[in-house]
């Protein structure tokens, strides 16, 4: 060994008996078995060798554990990178060595459900799916976004979160009450109603100024503000069965809800700027639980079930030639049948209105019981990853409906200057609507082949992109996913850097929580 | 013109490549399309009844670390084959690799998402380890057995279906010298425990009382080569199965039906990858029995003294590792057989766990796990009987030996008792 | 530096003198009065924008006012400084129908507001009958409860236009992007809104926001049950707020509701002897879409939960004639002319239903032990978010010209509100005296808020004194 190797081997010595004293030796790994499995992602970063293997991987219990593995981390000056189920991975790669990956596996508890004020206190490793079973119970809800319900129920409400239900319940970053969370400098800190006490996380405002503000955006803070160790999430009511149907076997489960109470449609049109106007009819009407616009691709994608089908069915265009500019609607009767009774005449009478058309009765058939559900319940999202190793996604933007449609359409030239790699997607759209039509989501997803040889060359392509819709003043679309990258581009743009540098600098001062996200103050 | 569709240049997109050997380009192709999305570790998320039954790992919910993970594995085999990493790197591989009971229940929920066959990738792990590494000094015992003794219980062959002499009575054929239609395999553990061989009496019973042509090996029975197929002992596996195969084509057996699950998943499935091709059906005893009974020829002429309330468990290699994989296809399995047995017979309540069928959570028995890793066997088997406890039945019901091995070995100690029973001791009862 | 200020907004829109600072030094509380140097009314946000860079050049504290009347020590001007009285910015910069918000200056009040939608079909989310000078925008980010806990996704507030206290402008959400029409409060970066919400001006100084806007029913049915008791009311609402029925849903004490109601004391007294106790207002209101059908199906779901109840929800309670239309017409067309409360201090805060009944039994005693007449209390309860939680919110009778009367109730109020802290009320709406009680039960929070603050307002210019500032 050399000096500087010596040297390195006993720090590294030296941080691993830190951690396992405060964690157990059982609950710190760093050998090469363990940190191999904490690199990889469903994007092409590790296999463009953009990722590195962490240097260690720790298992705290709870928030005091936590607190002490970042006070650690602080000491020595290395970063850490917080996960939740880890699923995709998007930015838990590290992307420089000496990281430490935070891994939420002994953090899995549900603290309390309040069945009566429709909430429920949960800790990062507990699932959507975990969470949603316990809530149909109880006749409740809570959504579940199309990364599918296998992901951390607090990882999906700090990331995104734009659920199917959200139409009527809110999207994720209004699900969120009290938190309870150890910052990048390792203080604790605890917002809403979790302030006073931080056994009541009942509600999320304040006090005062409201701290979630720094917890994520539009996109989440890729673990750049610390990691939450407990939240309390809202549910909602729900008039479904206690136990989610499910008729079938793996892979050709269906699903079907009380049709007294749930009845789906879908309806396509002319022109996206005809599907739009009825999905601002629906929304004006107060109806409907959920309202969406899927891009013709997502039919396949959850759809089919292996590859073959996939590509053999998308060369039938099946899906093209009878959903283009379709829209989902599921109505919902909360009060009762009667409701939805109600919603059904009026959602006739607005398809009528509008000149909306009916799917043909057999694709209907074919996609609504197979996966029309998963927007309420989603467990296929993976799927997006069969066809072609891998999707991508951009100008995601969320604004009006009506922008949104500006938005995909200038998706679509992207789309149509990098096929290949990016693979045949036909109109590649989705449109969201949310708040009951009070703004809408706009998002441009397609399939690219993961082993192109070009696929680097995209992923520069896409950056350039982002610099050049940031340049123009265009804000949004991929970029918050891409955390710190962006946003040091977008920051002085749209006049925000000063202020979350200086919010970063405030919590992170020796810049361990997984640099350089949210932003580089240094820079 | 309408513009020409894009689709993937690389076939396998375009479809899964199911024929040819498990080879290292396969097995990388595997790994490389592991999108981290985890379903691996969690029950499908439409099957999920409750936050507490909400693992289908045994491996992941136990050891934590994603390394211990279908996702984990995949990512080890791509550094292995990439170069990045050799299997000697860490002693910990072994523990990754082998601390799994190969239950397939990532398998399973993996399908649901994308094509793929992820225990085949671990088996070709297993071997590639052994290959680069040698034997684990744990399985050494059952491999010297099965060299010794062609079979995996360090048993003579002469002990072997030793229980079919003492009911000479039945007159059970003897396929060395006779002919049958059927052949009932009786599998290693059946075979040889003396612990179990009341539950192959009772099966040879009721073949013989509805007076199925049937017939056994006797003590020239070889294990089905499931154990060293599991493990990665490829060599032993092809020459126990092509023995095997080329056996029981001889004999001219239309069937062979089988009371082990892990039996019947490796004769029915695995027997298919090698160049010997088998000419018979292969049924597990549910199956067969079920079929005798919906024809009416077996009637239950009792109610069981006291009415139970029993909840049946899915071992793995009857249920979903049971077909040959055909992407898209439904994971089917010996499922509504047994559950149609256990609802005929008089007296017996069925309750059903959360986790059942495709998404069973595995007994803990499999992959070698039993007796190299009795730890984890028996964690997993506890798991599993508190998720039986919670359905208010008072006993599991389950048809593998290996399951009920290890759900009675994993049950001592615990305060509430939960009696483990093969379906056709329960059966016999109504009889 | 009064110069300064008449360059900046005109000198007729600065005022120092005597009298006009002595109006502006106090407010509805029972706060001490705190003397501000000088007035400024600016008109845009160019001025606020040049007010703010004075004020850092001169180390001046500023302090926002947009309502023309305050009910909560806010713009009080703690430590002296100027108030900028955002008044006369009163304009609706725009009303969009199509995605349901309206774009409005600090000035707009909420009558103000509501009758400009009501020729869009559309109408505001207020309070409970606010306040006719009562400006929109600051009751929107100040956090005052909604009356329809149906809309989930409650937070009317969208995007603004802010001046921070560096002197920037800053743009919140969607609106930060010139190509965007504004609807999406999220980013850009983080959720900077969330930080201008409950700031009571300390972050920076709102110029504009978008707020949604609502379908105004062109039928309604109102429905009103009597309780004995507040508890009562609970478990019927969160039942009713499960089945999604309703529109507009509060309970009210009689106090209040006599208040709201009478057009003189003799009718007051004659309210006051026949109302129950508590009155819960259910309005179910009429989609645009065949609204009587919606109406319908709502109140048979509405009679099923009153029958297992054994409650009979009416056109009134008490034998008041003609209270539906009286209610209903007072939530469509806000009143205007007097304020409806007695002058009256309030201790409110957030709590779920089920104790609500154990909060008012803590406030019931607490008046009684200070000498209040009971029935003069007044209790507002406003579900939240379809029940998940409510605003619960008490008012004590208080004559701003009695000093006796002030002390005693002041004294009420403080003890009261930490009482209720310690019995887990959640204050989310630090104002005046309980900020300390708030902010001394949650030290990382108010660390942080500290940190913040530094970052947004280096100076420490705007609105000093408030909060944990």
């Amino acid at each position: 060994m050399t000096a500087t190797t010596d040297t390195k081997h006993m720090r590294h010595e030296q941080i691993l008996k830190a951690f396992q004293a405060a964690l157990g030796v059982e609950n710190v790994k760093d050998n090469p078995a363990t940190v191999n499995a904490y690199f990889g992602d469903w994007l092409p970063p590790k296999i463009l060798g953009m990722s590195m293997p962490p240097e260690f991987v720790v298992l705290p219990n709870g928030t005091m554990e936590t607190q002490a593995v970042i006070k650690i981390c602080n000491r020595y000056k290395i970063p850490f990178i917080p996960v939740g189920s880890n699923q995709w991975s998007l930015t838990g790669s590290p992307n420089r060595p000496h990281t430490v990956i935070i891994d939420c596996k002994r953090m899995g508890k549900i603290h309390e459900i309040d069945e009566k004020n429709m909430y429920a206190v949960i800790e990062p490793l507990c699932t959507l799916a975990q969470i949603q079973a316990e809530a149909y119970k109880r006749g409740l809800y809570i959504g579940s976004p199309e990364a599918s319900a296998t992901a951390s129920a607090i990882g999906g409400h700090v990331f995104q979160g734009m659920w199917g239900v959200g139409y009527r319940l809110g999207v994720a970053y209004k699900n969120i009450l009290g938190i309870e969370w150890v910052l990048p400098n390792g203080e604790i800190l605890r917002t809403g109603s979790f302030s006073q006490d931080n056994d009541n996380g009942f509600w999320g405002e304040g006090p005062g100024p409201d701290l979630r503000g720094m917890l994520r955006g539009y996109a989440g803070a890729m673990g750049g503000v610390g990691m939450v160790t407990k939240m309390a999430i809202k549910m909602h009511p729900y008039p479904g069965p206690k136990v989610w149907p499910v008729a079938g076997m793996i892979p050709n489960q269906t699903s079907v809800l009380p049709e007294d109470r749930f009845k789906w449609y879908m309806v396509k049109y002319e022109s996206l700027e005809d599907a739009v106007n009825f999905m601002y009819e629906i929304g004006k009407a107060e109806i409907a639980g959920v309202v969406q616009k899927w891009p013709t691709v997502y039919y396949i994608m959850w759809w089919s079930n292996s590859c073959e089908q996939y590509w053999t069915e998308w060369q039938k265009r099946t899906f093209q030639d009878n959903v283009k500019n379709a829209v989902g609607v599921c109505l919902w009767g909360f009060s009762s049948g009667k409701q939805l009774e109600y919603e059904k005449r009026v959602l006739e009478d607005i398809i009528k209105e509008t000149g909306g058309k009916h799917v043909k009765q057999e694709v209907q058939d074919m996609w609504v019981p197979r996966q029309a559900n998963n927007w309420i319940r989603d467990t296929h999202g993976s799927r997006m990853m069969r066809a072609s190793g891998t999707f991508l996604a951009l100008r995601l933007q969320t604004d009006t409906l009506k922008f949104s449609i500006g938005q995909v359409k200038t998706g679509y030239e992207w789309v149509n200057k990098f096929s290949p790699p990016i693979l045949d997607s036909d109109g590649p759209d989705w449109i969201g609507g949310y708040d009951f039509g009070h703004f809408g989501f706009g998002e441009t997803d397609f399939p690219v082949e993961k082993c192109a040889e070009d696929l680097g060359d995209l992923l520069g392509k896409l950056l350039e992109m982002t610099k050049q819709d940031v340049a123009n003043g265009l804000e949004n679309g991929v970029g918050p996913f891409l955390g710190g990258v962006y946003h040091q581009m977008a920051g002085p743009v749209f006049k925000y850097d000063k202020l979350l540098k200086g919010i970063k600098n405030a919590i992170d001062p020796n810049r361990v929580s997984n640099p350089p996200h949210q932003i580089d103050p240094d820079n | 013109m309408a513009k020409e569709m894009l689709l993937p240049k690389d076939p396998r997109y375009l479809k899964y490549p199911l024929e040819g050997p498990f080879d290292t380009e396969k097995a990388r192709w595997i790994a490389f399309n592991c999108s981290r999305c985890s379903v691996c570790k969690w029950v499908n998320s439409w099957q999920v009844k409750s936050a507490k039954y909400a693992r289908i790992c045994p491996q992941h919910t136990r050891y934590l670390y994603d390394s211990f993970s279908a996702q984990g594995k995949c990512d080890l085999a791509l550094s292995i084959i990439d170069g990045k990493m050799k299997w000697g790197d860490d002693p910990e591989i072994k523990d990754i690799l082998f601390k799994c009971t190969m239950c397939g229940g990532c398998d399973a929920m993996d399908k649901n998402i994308r094509d793929a066959e992820l225990v085949k990738l671990f088996r070709w792990m297993r071997a590639e380890y052994i290959k680069d590494q040698g034997i684990l000094p744990e399985q050494k015992p059952l491999v010297d057995s099965l060299k010794q003794y062609d079979n995996v219980w360090v048993q003579p062959r002469s002990k072997r279906n030793a229980w079919a002499k003492e009911l000479k009575e039945l007159g059970i054929k003897d396929l060395n010298k006779e002919k049958a239609d059927v052949l009932l395999f009786v599998g290693c553990t059946y075979g040889l425990s003396q612990e179990l061989k009341s539950t192959i009496i009772n099966i040879a019973k009721i073949l013989k009382a509805n007076k199925v042509d049937f017939g056994i090996l006797g003590d020239t029975e070889l294990c089905c080569g499931s154990p060293p197929d599991k493990l990665g002992l490829a060599g032993e596996f092809e020459r126990l199965a092509t023995a095997n195969i080329k056996r029981f084509n001889e004999l001219g057996v239309k069937t062979v039906v089988t009371p082990c699950a892990g039996c019947y998943g490796t004769i029915r499935v695995e027997y298919d990858e090698l160049p010997e091709k088998k000419n018979f059906e292969v049924l597990h005893v549910a199956e067969y029995i079920e079929t005798l009974i919906k024809d009416k020829k077996i009637k239950f002429k009792k109610e069981l003294p006291v009415t139970v309330t029993v909840t049946w468990h899915d071992p793995c290699h009857m249920g979903r590792m049971s077909r040959p994989y055909v992407p898209g296809k439904d994971l089917e399995g010996v499922y509504e057989e047994p559950r149609n047995i256990l609802k005929a017979i008089p007296g017996v309540e069925l309750v059903e766990m959360e986790r059942i069928k495709e998404y069973a959570w595995c007994c803990g028995g499999g992959g070698g796990a039993f007796t190299a890793f009795k730890d984890f066997a028996q964690w997993t088997a506890r798991e599993r009987i508190e998720e039986a406890k919670d359905t208010g039945a008072s006993m599991i019901v389950t048809s593998c030996p290996w399951c009920e091995s290890n759900l009675r070995a994993g049950g001592i100690g615990m305060e509430e008792k939960m009696e483990i029973k093969n379906l056709f001791d329960l059966m016999t009862e109504a009889l | 530096m009064i110069k300064e200020l008449r360059d900046i907004v005109g000198a007729k829109n600065v005022l120092d003198d005597e009298q006009t600072l002595a109006l502006y030094s106090t407010d509805q509380t029972l706060n001490p009065p705190k003397k501000p140097f000088a007035v400024a009314k600016p008109k845009n946000t160019a001025e606020v924008q040049e007010l703010v860079k004075f004020a850092n050049k001169t180390l001046t504290p500023l302090v926002p006012a947009s309502s023309g009347i305050h009910f909560t020590g806010g713009t009080l001007a703690e430590q002296g400084g100027v108030i900028v009285d955002m008044s006369g910015m009163n304009k609706i910069l725009e009303i969009d129908p199509l995605n349901r918000k309206a774009k409005i200056e600090p000035g707009v009040t909420w009558q103000q507001l509501n009758d400009a939608l009501k020729e869009h079909d559309q109408m505001a989310l207020n309070p409970l009958f606010p306040h006719p000078k009562a400006s929109a925008l600051t009751s929107s980010i100040e956090r005052a409860p909604m009356l329809i806990p149906k809309y989930e996704y409650s937070e009317p507030a969208l995007t603004m236009e802010v001046v921070l206290p560096t002197g920037d402008i800053f743009r919140t959400g969607s609106a930060s992007d010139a190509h965007c029409e504004g609807a999406y409060p999220e980013g850009p970066g983080i959720d900077f809104w969330r930080m201008f919400l409950g700031a009571q001006g300390t972050m920076g100084i709102a110029c504009w926001l978008n707020v949604k806007t609502e379908y105004r029913p062109k039928h309604q049915k109102g429905f009103f049950i009597g309780f004995d008791g507040l508890g009562d009311a609970a478990d019927p609402i969160y039942k009713l707020q499960r089945r999604h029925v309703g529109n507009e849903c509060f309970v009210l004490n009689k106090f209040l509701l006599a208040q709201l109601i009478a057009q003189d004391s003799k009718e007051f007294g004659k309210l006051m002897a026949d109302l129950p106790n508590y009155i819960l207002v259910l309005i179910l209101a009429g989609a645009p879409r065949r609204p009587l059908e919606r109406i319908a199906y709502e109140e048979e779901a509405l009679m099923e939960i009153a029958a297992d109840f054994r409650l009979q929800p009416g056109k009134t309670v008490g034998g008041v004639a003609g209270l539906e239309s009286t209610i209903i017409g007072k939530l469509r067309n806000l009143p205007a002319g007097d304020y409806w409360k007695t002058p009256s201090q309030e201790v409110f805060f957030i709590t779920t239903m089920d104790k609500a009944a154990y909060y008012e039994d803590i406030a019931m005693g607490y008046s009684a032990s200070y000498g209040l007449n009971l029935n003069e209390v007044g209790v507002y309860m406003q579900p939240l978010e379809r029940g998940r939680a409510c605003h619960l919110q008490f008012s004590f009778p208080c004559d701003l010209a009695n000093d006796s009367e002030k002390e005693n109730i002041s004294s009420l109020t403080a003890e009261l509100s930490k009482q209720l802290i310690d019995e887990g009320a959640f204050f989310t709406r630090p104002y005046g005296p309980w900020a300390d009680l708030v902010y001394r039960r949650s030290a990382s929070y108010t660390a942080m808020l500290k940190e913040l603050k530094k970052i947004y307002d280096p100076n420490g210019i705007l609105n000093p004194g408030k909060l944990c500032f």
